[in-house]
């Protein structure tokens, strides 16, 4: 009964976060390239990416425009690529902080040195999110790099000393560290990290080619049950664990699993400028998505009149999921499990769409 | 308006006011954590140009000054709890803006609106 009553609050607010569409989130992804070459990359990035990237003036232009257009109360997201790599990080860091903004910055750790926070420091950035998904020797399988454990142990350690605002670790679950968690989550405590997101890998960029590293619908499974059973017991010590943003839920079971409910706010609140100046929702949906581009167009033109896929979901109709029980409420889910063209997500948290194409049939 | 929607909806469900926002691969953020601090002079009227300094652990985090209403807002949101935060209040301007105040320093505290009087030199 209190949770009938909950999601209908909860359904009353989304139609009306919706309609309102206010632009809360942005990300820039100020560089493609990375000094990683992760398994799971879903942007498929490299150490140089050879395709054509905005410029730091361009970047900066794109700020002024933001602020003037939606002024300052929009949180800004550095992304990449490893943003870290940018040669004139500085630079935007200061402009962002000049403009009263709230910015953060996703990071692989690698780059992170007592410097370079002392930098994020001094230009206040508001709120850092590190990478890591597993133990010694998963975390470095994923990462692609030998070294890359002892790396983010460290920068984790610094990070969390540095008491930016907001910190947050991310982990990319995948079956070499699904039985790790325990270990990982100890490993958090002990680092005084306060909170944690469980992502799975969704298969995009190079992780699209890569069955070893995509949990099954089973182990994604495994998965829920492992947060169920242990996100009180680590709350309690002070480490607050969430399923990531990917993935509708039934509601009874989304609040065992995340503090708020599913809600992709892709394209309702949330807007990225990619490395080539493309538009979109969310840094990782498909390109498919793509609304327009910064180059020949005016991002707050785009962001007011177009982002209809994001906000009106008539497409689901065209897919197998609109025979699904579920559709009213989970309207598709995730967007970036989606692409335009195809008649399935990539991924399905309640269904196993690699079982049957109706979904109806497999509850 | 939405503020208040966001602000009831999230206490309803998880029992907390504060909402965080974490998209994708994103870094979390707070929604709605907006606080207003209104500023008076003995008589109750509300006093401009007055310089706001919040700090956490010692850090200055933002700095803005009273409008015409005495009110300055403040977004903030950390990991911390909300007393954690100093707030300082000054008079920059001398004998501008009613005349000159004597500076307040104040912890915050869950209440979203609070309304602080300063005292005359």
């Amino acid at each position: 009964m209190l949770n009938l009553l909950k999601k209908s609050i909860f359904d009353s607010y989304k139609k009306y976060e919706i309609r309102k569409h206010s632009l809360e989130y942005l990300f820039l992804e100020i560089t493609n390239e990375c000094n990683f070459s992760c398994l799971h990359c879903g942007s498929d990035c490299k150490t140089s990416s050879g395709t054509p990237m905005l410029t730091t003036e361009s970047w900066l232009e794109i700020i002024n425009h933001v602020y003037f257009s939606f002024g300052n109360s929009v949180r800004i997201i550095l992304t990449g690529g490893e943003p870290l790599l940018h040669p004139n990080l500085e630079l935007i860091c200061q402009h962002l902080n000049s403009l009263g903004f709230k910015y953060g910055m996703v990071t692989n750790g690698w780059l992170l040195s007592e410097s370079k926070i002392a930098m994020l420091k001094q230009h206040r950035l508001h709120s850092i999110t590190l990478s890591l998904d597993g133990k010694y020797e998963s975390h470095n399988k994923l990462r692609n790099n030998p070294n890359a454990f002892n790396n983010v142990t460290n920068a984790l350690k610094l990070t969390a000393a540095a008491k930016f605002p907001l910190f947050d670790v991310v982990t990319c679950v995948y079956p070499s560290n699904l039985n790790e968690l325990d270990e990982i989550a100890a490993m958090l405590v002990h680092f005084n990290i306060k909170r944690w997101r469980l992502f799975r890998i969704f298969p995009s960029g190079r992780a699209a080619d890569n069955n070893e590293i995509l949990l099954s619908y089973e182990q994604t499974r495994q998965m829920l049950e492992w947060i169920k059973h242990n996100k009180s017991k680590y709350g309690e010590i002070g480490l607050n664990i969430n399923l990531s943003c990917e993935g509708w839920l039934p509601f009874a079971e989304d609040m065992q699993v995340r503090d708020m409910p599913f809600f992709c706010r892709s394209g309702i609140n949330i807007a990225s400028i990619l490395a080539n100046g493309d538009i979109t929702g969310c840094s990782n949906n498909h390109e498919s998505f793509v609304q327009g581009n910064v180059l020949t167009e005016n991002f707050a033109f785009i962001w007011n009149k177009r982002f209809l896929p994001f906000r009106k979901r008539d497409w689901i109709k065209r897919t197998v999921c609109n025979a699904c029980k579920h559709v009213k409420s989970c309207q598709g889910g995730s967007i970036h499990l989606w692409e335009l063209d195809k008649n399935r997500p990539n991924f399905c948290y309640v269904v196993d769409l690699d079982k049957k194409d109706k979904p109806e049939e497999n509850q | 308006m939405i503020h208040i929607i966001r602000k009831y909806s999230a206490f309803v469900l998880s029992g907390t006011f504060s909402v965080i926002l974490a998209a994708c691969y994103g870094t979390p953020m707070d929604m709605q954590s907006q606080k207003r601090i209104t500023v008076f002079d003995p008589e109750n009227k509300p006093i401009e140009g007055l310089a706001l300094t919040l700090k956490l652990h010692g850090e200055t985090q933002f700095e803005s000054k009273s409008d015409s209403n005495g009110d300055i807002y403040l977004n903030l949101n950390s990991d911390d709890s909300v007393s954690s935060y100093d707030v300082l209040i000054a008079d920059i301007d001398g004998e501008a803006n009613g005349g000159e105040f004597i500076p307040k320093e104040l912890k915050l505290n869950e209440q979203r609106e609070l309304q602080v009087t300063l005292e005359r030199k």
